[in-house]
C-alpha cells in the first residue's frame, strides 16, 4: 500500500491559485529599510547568542 | 576533562567563555569582524557556519508556508509572495553579514541585492508556472524551494566582495574547495590559484553545484 511519502512523489501537485504576474512579483524586489530590519530579526533568531549582536 | 577538576584559572576562563559578551566591530580595512574585547577575529569558517543557521532558519519558515500551500491555507499567488519575501530576507541578511553588519550597508547595495533578487523572482516565476501546469509533485516543489534559500549565500559572497573594496584593494582572489563532493567547474576555478580579483565567479554562480556550492574565496 503506498505511503503518504509515496504518494507526495507520485502525484501532481495542483494547489489552488495561479501564478503572480511577474510585474508583480518583480516589484517585491525593492529593498526598504523594513526589509532590513526583518533580515536582521532573522539573523537575531538564527544566530548563537554570542553572535547576537554581530551585525548591529 | 570533567568540570569539577578545573583549576581556579581555568574555571574563570571557562566563566569568561561562557558569560562574557564580545564585542563585535568590522575591520574595514581587513574586511573581517573582530571581537573588540579579546582581539581575536572571526573566521570565514565561523561567519560561513552562521549564514548557515541563517539558512537553517529560513528554511524551517519555508516549510510553514509550503505546508499551507499544501493545505490549501495559502493560495499559489500567496505562496509565491510569501516566498519572494523570505527570499528577500534571507538575501538581505546573507548580504548584511558579508559586507560587515548594518553600519557598513549603503543605499548602493540595496540595489546590489535588488539586482540579484530580480533574477531569482524571474526564476520564481518559472517555478510556480511549473507548479500551476502540474508538472511537478509536492516533495519536487519542497526541494526546488530550498535550492532557492541555499542560493543566498551569493549574497553573503556579494557582499564580502564590497567589504573588501572598502579597505587596502585585494590585488588576487582564489577559490579554495570545501571538504566535500565537487562539481568539475569549481575544481576548475580551484587549480587556477590566485588570479586577479574579478576572474572567478563567485561560488554558487556558473559551476554544476550551483545553490548548493560550498567553495570558498580569499583574498590577497
Amino acid at each position: 500500500m503506498p505511503t503518504k511519502d509515496d504518494r507526495l512523489d507520485a502525484e501532481p501537485f495542483r494547489p489552488s491559485g495561479s501564478p503572480l504576474p511577474i510585474g508583480q512579483l518583480l516589484d517585491l524586489a525593492t529593498v526598504t529599510p523594513q526589509d532590513v530590519e526583518e533580515a536582521l530579526d532573522l539573523a537575531r533568531e538564527a544566530f548563537p547568542p554570542r553572535f547576537q549582536e554581530l551585525l548591529e | 576533562m570533567s568540570l569539577n577538576h578545573l583549576t581556579l584559572e581555568q574555571e574563570v576562563y571557562r566563566r569568561d567563555a561562557v558569560f562574557r559578551r564580545p564585542e563585535w566591530e568590522f575591520d574595514t580595512q581587513l574586511g573581517r569582524y573582530r571581537d573588540t574585547t579579546t582581539g581575536r577575529f572571526l573566521s570565514e569558517r565561523d561567519a560561513l557556519a552562521l549564514t548557515r543557521r541563517t539558512i537553517t532558519t529560513a528554511t524551517e519558515r519555508l516549510k510553514l508556508i509550503t505546508d499551507q500551500l499544501s493545505q490549501g491555507l495559502l493560495r499559489l499567488d500567496q505562496w509565491q509572495r510569501s516566498f519572494a519575501s523570505l527570499i528577500k530576507t534571507l538575501h538581505t541578511a546573507q548580504y548584511i553579514i558579508g559586507r560587515g553588519g548594518i553600519r557598513n550597508v549603503f543605499p548602493a547595495d540595496f540595489l546590489e541585492i535588488a539586482r540579484t533578487l530580480k533574477a531569482q523572482y524571474r526564476f520564481l516565476d518559472q517555478f510556480a508556472r511549473d507548479i500551476a501546469a502540474g508538472r511537478m509533485t509536492l516533495n519536487q516543489v519542497r526541494a526546488r524551494a530550498n535550492l532557492y534559500l541555499n542560493n543566498t549565500v551569493s549574497s553573503y559572497w556579494r557582499g564580502q566582495a564590497r567589504s573588501q573594496a572598502v579597505g587596502p584593494q585585494p590585488a588576487e582572489m582564489r577559490r579554495l574547495l570545501a571538504p566535500v563532493e565537487h562539481c568539475p567547474e569549481c575544481i576548475t576555478y580551484a587549480a587556477a590559484g590566485w588570479v586577479p580579483v574579478g576572474t572567478l565567479p563567485m561560488p554558487t554562480e556558473l559551476c554544476s553545484c550551483r545553490a548548493n556550492c560550498k567553495c570558498r574565496v580569499e583574498y590577497r
